[in-house]
C-alpha cells in the first residue's frame, strides 16, 4: 500500500469521485437523482431504512456523550453524530448541533483535494480530526470535527462523522470563541484535517497537543475519546443495516434520501411563501481601538458590521437565493469567517423557516442558493483572516433570512408557522486560576443552551424556551456548572422583568445571572460574547412583527464588593433590582463599576467581584398598546413588566398609577388615546424627516464609528454605495455644494 | 387545517385567543395550498376591505386591489392608504426619531442594555391616520429606511391565485422597487431644511 494513490471508490479516487457527483447535481437534482427509484419502488422499505441508519446515529450520540465530561456535551448535548456519503453529505444526523451537517463536506472535500486518500492514506478505523475554520467547515474554534471512513472491503462507502462544542480551544483570549483575534493565528489550537489515530484508537500525540496547546486538556481529550465512541457505534451500526438491507441498496438509498429532502424543502417553499423580495438587517460593532492598539496595530480600528441580508422568493418554482452584496468586508477582526459558518447556518434556518415534513439532512443545503461576495466578512481574501467568534455576527445574519421567511409565510396565510426570527444566544467564558496554582479554562453555556423564544403574532416569547440550534438542548443546572468551575458562585439565574422588546404580543423576558468570585480563586478572567449582543443597537435592526426588537445583551462588574462578607452572613442579593436596592442602602459596597455592552475577550477578575451577565431577550410583536389589558395585568403581576412599563408603554395604569375613580379598563383607554396624541405631537411626516436626515449625512454630522462605517461600505459595495446615495440623493457635487 | 371552519380558526389564532395546545395541534397538521384562500376570506371577513383583501405585508398592512384596478397598502386599523406596495410604505407614514439615553429609556428599562445614543438611533413608525405603531427600526444615524417585504404581486396572482396578472395605467405591471420615485420627488422641491425641526 504506501504512498500509492488508492482508487477508494471502484474505478474513482475520492476527489474524482466528489468532481463526479458535484456535475450530476449540477443538472438541479441531487447526484442527477431525477427518479427516486427505491422510495417510488418500495416505500416501506425505504422508511424502515432511513429509520435504521437515523437510529444508528441517535443511538450514538445518546451514548457515547456519557463518555464526555465535558458540561456543554454531556449536560447541554452539544453534540453531533452523522452519517454521510463518501463526497460528506450528511444521509442522516442524529439531535444536537444539527447546522453542522451542514459545513461536514468542506473538511471531506479538503483531504480529498489534498491527496489524503494516497498520503496519509484513508483505512478502516483510521481518526481524522478537523477544528480549522478556514480548511474543515468548523464555524468556530470551539468546533471540532471527528471523522472515521466507513468501508465495504476496499471500496469507501460513507463516513460516520462526530463533532461538539469543546470547552476551551487555546486562543489569544480564553474559551471557545475569541472575540479578540486579529487573524487565524491568534484564534486558538487549530488543526486541519489531520490523521490523528488508527484501528479507533487516537495517537498519543494527540492527546498532549490538547494537553499543551488547550486550557482544558481534560475535557477535550475525554471529548476526543466521546466522538471516536460515537463514530465507532455509527460504523458498527451501519455496518450491521448494509448486512441486512445490501450494499447496492446502501448505495442508492443513501443519496435518495438526500434528494426527497431537498425536494421536500423545494414544495415547502412553493405551498409556504409569497414570492418577491425581503431586506433584514442588524449591526454589530468591533470595538478594538485602544484595546488592542499596541500588540494588533491593523486591528486597531471601531468596526461597525452591516449583517444586511435580502432573500429573492420565486414561489413557483420553489426556489430561495440569499443575495449578501451589501455585506461588510472581512477585516482584522474576530467576527468573520469561511463557508462553513455559512452552510451551518444556512441549515438551521432552512430547518426552521421551511424544513417541515423532511428528513433533516444535507438536501436542505441544497435547496437554496446564496452569493457571499469575494472578500466580504465570511468569504475573506485569504485563509489568514480569523474566525474566532463568527456564531455571534452569523446568526444575526441570517436572523434577517429567516425573518424574510417569516414575513412571507405570515403573508401567506400560515399565521402558526409565523414568528420573529430574532434568535439568540450568550456566551460566558474564561479560564480560573485557584490559589493552589491550578488553572483552567471553560465555557459557560447556560445561555446557549436555552434562549428566549422570539414572539409571534399570536403569542409572547418565552424565556429559555428553546436552543434552536439544538433541538436537544438544556440550560443546564445550576448545580453543574459550579461543579465544573470551582471558585465561581451563582448569585442568582432568573429572568429580568422588561427585559424584552414590547409589543401586542411581547418577546421572550431575557435572563440575568450573576456571579461572585470566591476566595478560592487566586484571579480569574472572564469573556462574554453571543448573538444577543447588538452592542450599541438592538438585537436586529427591525423584526416581522413590526415592534420592539429585543434590546442588547451586557456584562456589568463590580470590583471589590463586601458580597463574599454578606455571603457568610446567609445573604446574598437575588438579581439586578434588589442589588441596586442594596447599593441605594449601603449593603453593598463596591470600589468599581464597568458596564460593557460590546463583546468582551478578558477581563480580569479577583475574590469578592460580581460580574453579572443579561442576554437572551427577544423582540415584540404589533403595537403595545393592542396589548389585552388582562396581560398586562398578569404581567406586573407575575413581576414580568414594572407598573411604570404597564402605564408608559402598555398604556394600563395600575397601582399607583390608576385613577381610584375609573376601571382598568377605562383608565387603559384613556391613557392609549393620550399615547396616541403622544405620537402624534413627537412625529413628523417622513419627508419632513428625510429633510433633516439627510442633512446630517451631507454635513457629515454622525458618530465617527457610523462615518467610518459608511465610508468603508461604500468602498467595498457598489450596491450599498448606489442604495444610500440615491436614497439620500447624493453625489460629490451635491454634497460639495450643500456644504459651502 | 380543522374540523372548525379554517377561517374561524385563524381568526382566533390571528386575535390570541387560541390556547397553546390548539396552537399545537395546528402546527403539527399537514399544510396545504388551499390556505392562502382560506387566509384571505379570514381576512376579508375581519378587515373594512371585505375581498380586495390581497393579502398581509405587516402585522396592521395589507395590500388592498382598489376599485380602479391598482393596488395599495392600506392600514386595517384605519384604512389609510400607504400607496403603491412597490414603494416603500415608509416613506407615507408617521415617524418619531429616539437619539437620547432618556427617550431609549422610555422602551428599554435599563440604562445597560439600551442602544448607544449617538451611534444608534431608534424610529417608530406610525400611520399617519390612527397612529398605530406599525414599525420600529434601530439603526446607524443616516441609514436608509429598510423596505423589509416587497411582493410580486403579478406571481401571486398568476402563480398563487392562478389568475390574470395585474396591468398599470402604462401597461404590464413590474415587480420593481419604485421607492426612489418618492425620494426624487422630494429631491426636485424645496431644499430648505429646518435643522431644529422635529424628528431630530
Amino acid at each position: 500500500m504506501g504512498l500509492v494513490p488508492r482508487k477508494l471508490l471502484g474505478d474513482r479516487t475520492l476527489i474524482e469521485q466528489i468532481r463526479h457527483s458535484d456535475s450530476l447535481t449540477e443538472g438541479g437534482f441531487y447526484h442527477g437523482l431525477e427518479l427516486l427509484v427505491e422510495r417510488e419502488h418500495d416505500p416501506i422499505t425505504y422508511e424502515r431504512f432511513y429509520d435504521a441508519v437515523h437510529s444508528a446515529v441517535m443511538g450514538a450520540r445518546e451514548t457515547s456523550k456519557n463518555v464526555a465530561a465535558s458540561p456543554g456535551a454531556r449536560e447541554l448535548g452539544e453534540l453531533l453524530f452523522a452519517l454521510l456519503t463518501p463526497e460528506g453529505h450528511a444521509v442522516a444526523v442524529s439531535s444536537g448541533l444539527v447546522g453542522h451537517q451542514g459545513a461536514f463536506r468542506i473538511a471531506i472535500k479538503y483531504m480529498a483535494e489534498n491527496g489524503y486518500d494516497r498520503n496519509p492514506g484513508i483505512r478502516p478505523g483510521d481518526i481524522f480530526l478537523a477544528c480549522d475554520p478556514a480548511t474543515s467547515g468548523t464555524p468556530h474554534p470551539g468546533d471540532v470535527y471527528t471523522f472515521i471512513p466507513l468501508f465495504s472491503g476496499e471500496e469507501l462507502i460513507g463516513w460516520a462523522a462526530g463533532m461538539n462544542h469543546t470547552m476551551e480551544a487555546g486562543g489569544s483570549v480564553p474559551g471557545a470563541w475569541p472575540p479578540w483575534s486579529p487573524n487565524t493565528f491568534t484564534d486558538g489550537y487549530l488543526v486541519p484535517p489531520t490523521k490523528v489515530g488508527e484501528n479507533y484508537e487516537d495517537y498519543t500525540w494527540l492527546y498532549k497537543q490538547f494537553e499543551r496547546r488547550t486550557r482544558a486538556p481534560m475535557f477535550n481529550i475525554l471529548d476526543e475519546k466521546m466522538r471516536v465512541a460515537g463514530c465507532k457505534m455509527v460504523i458498527d451500526s451501519v455496518t450491521d443495516i448494509i448486512d441486512k438491507f445490501g450494499l447496492d441498496y446502501f448505495k442508492a438509498t443513501s443519496r435518495e434520501i438526500i434528494e426527497e429532502t431537498r425536494r421536500i424543502c423545494i414544495d415547502n417553499v412553493k405551498m409556504l411563501t409569497i414570492p418577491g423580495r425581503t431586506r433584514y438587517v442588524s449591526f454589530r460593532t468591533v470595538p478594538y481601538k485602544g484595546i488592542v492598539d499596541g500588540v494588533w496595530p491593523q486591528s486597531a480600528h471601531n468596526w461597525l458590521l452591516h449583517l444586511h441580508t435580502e432573500v429573492q422568493i420565486n414561489t413557483v418554482e420553489g426556489k430561495l437565493h440569499i443575495n449578501w452584496d451589501k455585506i461588510s468586508p472581512a477585516n482584522f477582526h474576530a467576527l468573520g469567517g469561511y463557508q462553513g459558518i455559512l452552510e451551518s447556518n444556512l441549515w438551521l434556518n432552512v430547518m426552521d423557516a421551511i424544513g417541515l415534513g423532511l428528513k433533516p439532512n444535507s438536501g436542505m443545503n441544497l435547496a437554496v442558493t446564496y452569493d457571499m461576495p469575494q472578500g466580504a466578512l465570511f468569504n475573506p481574501p485569504s485563509d489568514k483572516y480569523s474566525a474566532g467568534n463568527p456564531w455571534s455576527s452569523s446568526v444575526p445574519l441570517f436572523n434577517g433570512f429567516s425573518s424574510g421567511l417569516e414575513t412571507s409565510k405570515r403573508a401567506r396565510g400560515f399565521v402558526e408557522e409565523s414568528w420573529n426570527a430574532d434568535l439568540c444566544w450568550t456566551g460566558i467564558q474564561g479560564e480560573i486560576t485557584l490559589k493552589d496554582g491550578f488553572s483552567f479554562g471553560f465555557c459557560q453555556m447556560d445561555l446557549l443552551g436555552a434562549s428566549a423564544t422570539p414572539a409571534r403574532p399570536y403569542m409572547d416569547g418565552e424565556p429559555l424556551g428553546t436552543a434552536w440550534w439544538n433541538p436537544s438542548s438544556d440550560t443546564g443546572s445550576v448545580e453543574e456548572w459550579e461543579y465544573v468551575l470551582p471558585g465561581i458562585y451563582y448569585l442568582c439565574k432568573n429572568v429580568l422583568p422588561g427585559y424584552c422588546g414590547h409589543g401586542k404580543f411581547r418577546g421572550g423576558l431575557g435572563m440575568q445571572l450573576a456571579f461572585v468570585v470566591s476566595d478560592e480563586v487566586k484571579e480569574a478572567i472572564i469573556g462574554k460574547v453571543g448573538a444577543t449582543t447588538g452592542n450599541y443597537f438592538t438585537g436586529q435592526a427591525s423584526v416581522p412583527g413590526g415592534s420592539y426588537p429585543a434590546p442588547t445583551s451586557t456584562l456589568i462588574v463590580y470590583r471589590g464588593t463586601n458580597v463574599l462578607e454578606l455571603m457568610r452572613n446567609g445573604e446574598y442579593p437575588g438579581g439586578i433590582e434588589e442589588l441596586y436596592e442594596w447599593i441605594d442602602q449601603g449593603k453593598f459596597t463596591h470600589k468599581g463599576r464597568e458596564v460593557h455592552k460590546e463583546e468582551v475577550g478578558a477581563l480580569l477578575v479577583r475574590p469578592g467581584d460580581v460580574y453579572i451577565v443579561v442576554g437572551n431577550a427577544t423582540g415584540g410583536w404589533g403595537d403595545p398598546l393592542h396589548r389585552a389589558i388582562e396581560r398586562v395585568e398578569q404581567d406586573v403581576k407575575e413581576n414580568f413588566v414594572t407598573v411604570e412599563a404597564a402605564a408608559e408603554i402598555y398604556g394600563v395604569p395600575l397601582g399607583d398609577d390608576a385613577s381610584g375613580s375609573i376601571s382598568v379598563t377605562e383608565g387603559a383607554v384613556a391613557k392609549r388615546a393620550e399615547i396616541r396624541r403622544a405620537r402624534e405631537a413627537a412625529s413628523v411626516p417622513f419627508e419632513e424627516f428625510w429633510r433633516t436626515e439627510r442633512q446630517g449625512v451631507v454635513n457629515g454630522d454622525m458618530h465617527e464609528f457610523v462615518a467610518d462605517a459608511y465610508a468603508e461600505l461604500k468602498g467595498f459595495s457598489t450596491a450599498f454605495k448606489q442604495d444610500f446615495e440615491s436614497f439620500w440623493q447624493l453625489d460629490e457635487e451635491t454634497i460639495g455644494a450643500e456644504h459651502e | 387545517m380543522s374540523e372548525r371552519d379554517s377561517r374561524e380558526v385563524l381568526r382566533d389564532l390571528e386575535t390570541g385567543r387560541m390556547s397553546w395546545d390548539e396552537v399545537r395541534e395546528i402546527l403539527r397538521q399537514k399544510k396545504t395550498l388551499n390556505r392562502f384562500s382560506e387566509y384571505r376570506s379570514a381576512l376579508s371577513e375581519t378587515t373594512p376591505f371585505g375581498d380586495r383583501v390581497l393579502l398581509r405585508v405587516g402585522e396592521y398592512l395589507l395590500v388592498v386591489c382598489e376599485p380602479d384596478g391598482s393596488h395599495a397598502v392600506r392600514c386595517l386599523e384605519c384604512e389609510h392608504d400607504f400607496g403603491d406596495p412597490r414603494v416603500n410604505w415608509k416613506l407615507s407614514s408617521r415617524v418619531r426619531v429616539r437619539r437620547t439615553l432618556e427617550e431609549f429609556l422610555e422602551i428599554y428599562l435599563y440604562e445597560e442594555v439600551c442602544p448607544e445614543p449617538g451611534i444608534a438611533e431608534v424610529r417608530e413608525y406610525y400611520c399617519p391616520g390612527c397612529f398605530t405603531l406599525l414599525c420600529v427600526e434601530c439603526v446607524p444615524t443616516g441609514y436608509p429606511p429598510m423596505f423589509e417585504f416587497l411582493p410580486d404581486l403579478a406571481s401571486v396572482y398568476t402563480d398563487i391565485l392562478g389568475d390574470t396578472a395585474p396591468t398599470d395605467p402604462e401597461g404590464e405591471w413590474v415587480f420593481e422597487d419604485r421607492s426612489l420615485s418618492k425620494v426624487e420627488a422630494w429631491a426636485s422641491t424645496t431644499t430648505t431644511v429646518d435643522t431644529q425641526g422635529a424628528g431630530r
